[in-house]
């Protein structure tokens, strides 16, 4: 028999007055893994965060954790009593109090000394050791962030639950801490539920993605899964820029003129090809279609070319090698990786 | 969405003591209700006709004349200060506040005086113009509608001063700025932008003022301007009406619900001064030599009039009543007494609302939390003897009941319990003043993030833990202002207390107010200088604070006039 979920909800649904926010949600965490909840402001990530905390009352549905029920019909467990662990956006530090006194905030139940021990090892683990006296206020970003980190893990939570944790760092920072932040979870092997909206903090942490719309989830999976395998435009459109040329689906092929896309799960009729920009390669070894350069753009790790398509009545932007010169005004011969194009059913 | 039982899942101690409180709030006015109702048809003919009428006119007039001059002198003398420098502006920005100090009952007592045929201002004039004899040079009367007019606006124009100041000086900047590179001329400026953006705070300011016009009985019976609180007293006091009194309260009450709709008309249903960011203030206009001083002249006369020349008539009364017969025995009793009915009100009035304001945070979403604030907040809407008669009625009540229960055990006849005692005046003016420390504390735990609490909650706390661990540390300095204001209000507070107190029990208030009604004016002086003394000491803190950088921060008493002070009953379909 697997382990009970970590945390689990079932057909969780709520509002906001009339509002709705969540529309009948379902998401299981194994014990030790860590979910990202992708999607855009608005979509209902953070109230399932909430929900979770025990800051929100679900209207329906059900919220549990290691097989004890949380939130349901005629039962509600405080959120002092649950034993989940919230790491707010603006980190929630408590202004009157210094760092050990904050990491030392959730140890009531420990005796003194080993309380002492707990947020002497925690603060020596996120960087911090030395820094115990000091006042929210006199630290940095960074140092609040790994602050806020030290006191949700104190009290050894099965279940951390992080809101927006990266998005007021900057890009330096936030690559070590989201090293930092998943180190401290493996470490304790805690299960953390991540609300965020950048595919990049949830692709560097998550073990499994679930994106969200509109109080739904509509896809979740591994990052690889929900990177190569977008069940829609809006699914791939989240995750990177497009290139979408309409096409018409005939036999399981999808015709455009960069050439036939294969479209085996398509009934016969108009349909989207969704290409990333870095589907596009300008030296490849078998070319499928003959491009003039309109505008070239170095960045640094790649290089934007704006290319005119033969039988295209508009340019496509593609993100290239920055290695590979390209001059404005240029005829290439163009190659696809077809692993980056997706072909979508037309609404 | 399901509908979200009130009980028992939100329902804890918070939920409990709130109660409890908003139910202490309404007994007063469902009292005021059942009583005149009971009264005789006849009684209601009689004063419907003959008593209620005129006063309401009176009233009316009163109230027109108040908000006309606080409304334009306040405004003025904000636009003055916060525009222009001039030599002696910060004094004046400081002394300008300062007839906050003066109740309008003592600054009437004061004015009455100096103003006396044998006082120092006619007998000067007489002896300048050569007059023998009062009869000789007749003055025009302060006794009188135009005269109360004068000193209630006068002692309230400081209302409409602060909260329009601190929309010239800081909300309105840019705004300012941006009319001036259009090229608006300094009138355009005023009117067209800088007085429509001060709208919302003038009508608060002025609806303020009103509120205490409304409220005051010393100050209308010393002028002799017949006023609805004047009618509900007189009716009690002089004729033990109690049918009576409750019912021309609650005609009052009518008008004071006109009066807060009336406020939310001229606010024009738009809170647009606060989308202005509190930021950078305005860079106020040199104007420097002759024409400088004149402005500071000019800015000085409503200072002048509401504070320093009764100041310095009290200050001299009293130091040539004590040089003639010492300290009495009896002001140091009074003293006392009203300091410890003070203390004991501000003691329960900052407990309570410092419990019901973060109950209510840490019960998200529960409209019972709401509700029992909002309600506990009613009594600073309710003029003070209104709230004293419905409470009469209410100790009266709780007393018969008492009594008959202790006889039907068998006990001894008991006496009064409440009526006429020390916590019955507490009581009252717990009631009466619990939404000035609500606000305040309201305004402060808005400034702290609520993620503070939850997470603390998810750190283990229990509600009443969180709020121990997060909100005392971090609202401290709020309950202590909290604290001050309702305790200075405490000390002024005359009609409730008159109402209420035990027999023999004076405070300062009800001690001025007996020396008014006998005409011993001078052996009021002392408790008339105690009474100003006290109410110096919020603006002095208020000043205190106001010196870092230009004001920008918003003086202590703006906590009760924003946003609309007393129409918590009226706001609570708005989402907080």
């Amino acid at each position: 028999m697997t382990p009970p979920a970590a945390l689990a909800f079932r057909a969780v649904r709520h509002a906001y007055g009339r509002t709705p926010a969540l529309d009948g949600v379902s998401l299981d965490l194994a014990p030790g893994e860590i979910v990202a909840l992708l999607g855009p402001s608005g979509c209902g990530k953070t109230t399932l965060l909430r929900l979770a905390a025990g800051l929100e009352r679900p209207t329906a549905g059900e919220v549990a954790a290691a097989g004890r029920l949380l939130a349901g019909p005629g039962t509600f467990v405080e959120p002092e009593d649950r034993g989940i662990g919230l790491m707010f956006q603006d980190y929630a530090l408590f202004p009157h109090l210094d760092v050990a006194a904050n990491v030392a905030f959730g140890l009531t139940k420990q005796p003194r000394a080993i309380a002492a021990a707990i947020v002497a090892d925690l603060l020596s683990r996120v960087g911090l050791a030395g820094r115990e006296r000091a006042y929210p206020h006199m630290l940095s970003g960074g140092e609040q962030q790994r602050v806020a980190l030290a006191r949700a893990m104190a009290p050894r939570p099965a279940v951390l639950l992080m809101d927006e944790p990266f998005s007021n760092l900057d890009q330096r920072l936030r690559r070590g801490m989201r090293r930092e932040t998943i180190g401290l979870l493996r470490a304790t092997g805690a299960a953390a539920l991540m609300v965020t909206h950048d595919p990049d903090d949830a692709m560097a942490v998550a073990d499994r993605i679930a994106l969200m719309r509109a109080g739904r989830i509509v896809q979740i999976g591994t990052p690889e899964e929900v990177w190569h395998r977008p069940v829609d435009r809006w699914a791939a459109a989240f995750f990177a820029d497009l290139e979408e040329l309409p096409a018409t689906v005939r036999a399981g092929r999808a015709d455009t003129p960069l050439g036939p896309f294969a479209a085996p799960d398509l009934a016969d009729g108009p349909a989207l090809v969704c290409l990333r920009r870095d589907a596009f390669d300008l030296a490849a070894a078998d070319p499928e279609f003959a491009a003039t350069v309109l505008a070239v753009r170095f960045l640094g790790e790649h290089r934007t070319v704006r290319l005119a398509v033969d039988g295209l009545d508009r340019p496509i932007d593609t993100h290239v090698d920055a290695r590979v010169p390209v001059a404005v005004g240029a005829r290439l011969a163009v190659g696809l990786d077809r692993a980056q194009a997706f072909v979508f059913a037309q609404p | 969405m399901a509908p979200r039982s009130v009980f028992p899942r939100s329902f804890d101690g918070f939920a409990a003591i709130g109660l409890v409180t908003a139910l202490a709030a309404l007994a007063p006015i469902a009292a005021l209700a059942v009583v005149a109702f009971g009264g005789e048809a006849t009684t209601w003919r009689h004063l419907f006709v003959s008593v209620v009428p005129r006063a309401a006119v009176e009233t009316a007039l009163l109230a027109l004349g108040v908000v006309v001059f606080v409304g334009t002198v306040g405004t003025a003398s904000a636009w003055l200060v916060a525009t222009r420098d001039f030599p002696g502006r910060r004094l004046l920005e400081v002394l300008l506040l300062l007839p906050l100090a003066f109740p309008a009952y003592v600054l009437a007592y004061s004015w009455l005086d100096l103003l006396h045929p044998i006082g120092p201002v006619q007998t000067a004039l007489r002896d300048l113009l050569g007059y023998a004899r009062p009869a000789d040079l007749r003055l025009p009367d302060l006794r009188s509608l135009p005269g109360a007019v004068l000193v209630f606006g006068f002692a309230l124009y400081p209302y409409v001063y602060v909260a329009t100041r601190t929309v010239f000086l800081s909300q309105t900047t840019t705004l300012i700025e941006a009319a001036r590179m259009l090229g608006a001329r300094p009138a355009r400026v005023f009117f067209g932008v800088a007085l429509p953006l001060a709208r919302p705070a003038l009508a608060a300011g002025c609806s303020l003022a009103v509120m205490e016009t409304l409220n005051d009985v010393g100050a209308a019976e010393f002028l002799s301007v017949n006023t609805l609180t004047a009618a509900v007293w007189s009716t009690w006091v002089n004729r033990s009406d109690l049918a009576g009194a409750a019912q021309i309260a609650l005609a009052m009450l009518t008008f004071v619900v006109a009066l807060l709709m009336l406020e939310r008309l001229a606010r024009g249903g738009r809170g647009y001064a606060v989308f202005g960011r509190a930021g950078r203030p305005l860079a106020p206009r040199r104007v420097a030599g002759l024409r400088g001083l004149g402005l500071f002249c000019l800015g000085l006369l409503p200072a002048l009039f509401g504070f320093v020349f009764p100041a310095v008539h009290l200050v001299r009364q009293a130091w040539q009543r004590l040089a003639f017969a010492g300290l009495a025995e009896e002001i140091v009793r009074e003293t006392v007494d009203t300091v410890l009915v003070a203390a004991a009100t501000t003691l329960l009035v900052v407990a309570l609302a410092a419990l019901l304001v973060s109950g209510r945070r840490l019960r998200v979403g529960s409209r019972l939390s709401a509700a029992c604030l909002r309600l506990a907040s009613l009594g600073y809407a309710v003029p003070g003897t209104v709230l004293a008669i419905g409470l009469l009625v209410v100790y009266g009540t709780i007393d018969a009941g008492l009594r008959a229960l202790v006889a039907g055990l068998g006990g001894p006849a008991l006496g009064l319990v409440l009526s006429a005692s020390f916590a019955g005046v507490v009581i009252a003016l717990a009631l009466r003043f619990f939404r000035l420390a609500a606000a305040k504390i309201e305004a402060a735990l808005d400034r702290v993030s609520p993620s503070l609490e939850q997470s603390a909650r998810m750190l283990g706390r229990r509600p009443f833990a969180a709020m121990r661990a997060v909100h005392w540390p971090l609202l401290a300095p709020a309950y202590a202002g909290a604290a001050l204001l309702v305790f200075v209000d405490c000390m002024k507070e005359l009609p409730a207390t008159l109402l209420l107190r035990p027999l023999g029990f004076e405070t300062l208030s009800t001690r001025l107010y007996g020396e008014a009604a006998r005409g011993t004016y001078e052996n009021g002086a002392l408790a008339a200088c105690l009474i100003v003394a006290f109410g110096l000491l919020p603006i002095v803190l208020m000043t205190r604070i106001g010196r870092r950088p230009a004001l920008a921060e918003v003086p202590p008493t703006a906590a009760a006039l924003d946003p609309v002070p007393a129409a918590p009953a009226a706001e609570a379909g708005e989402p907080a």
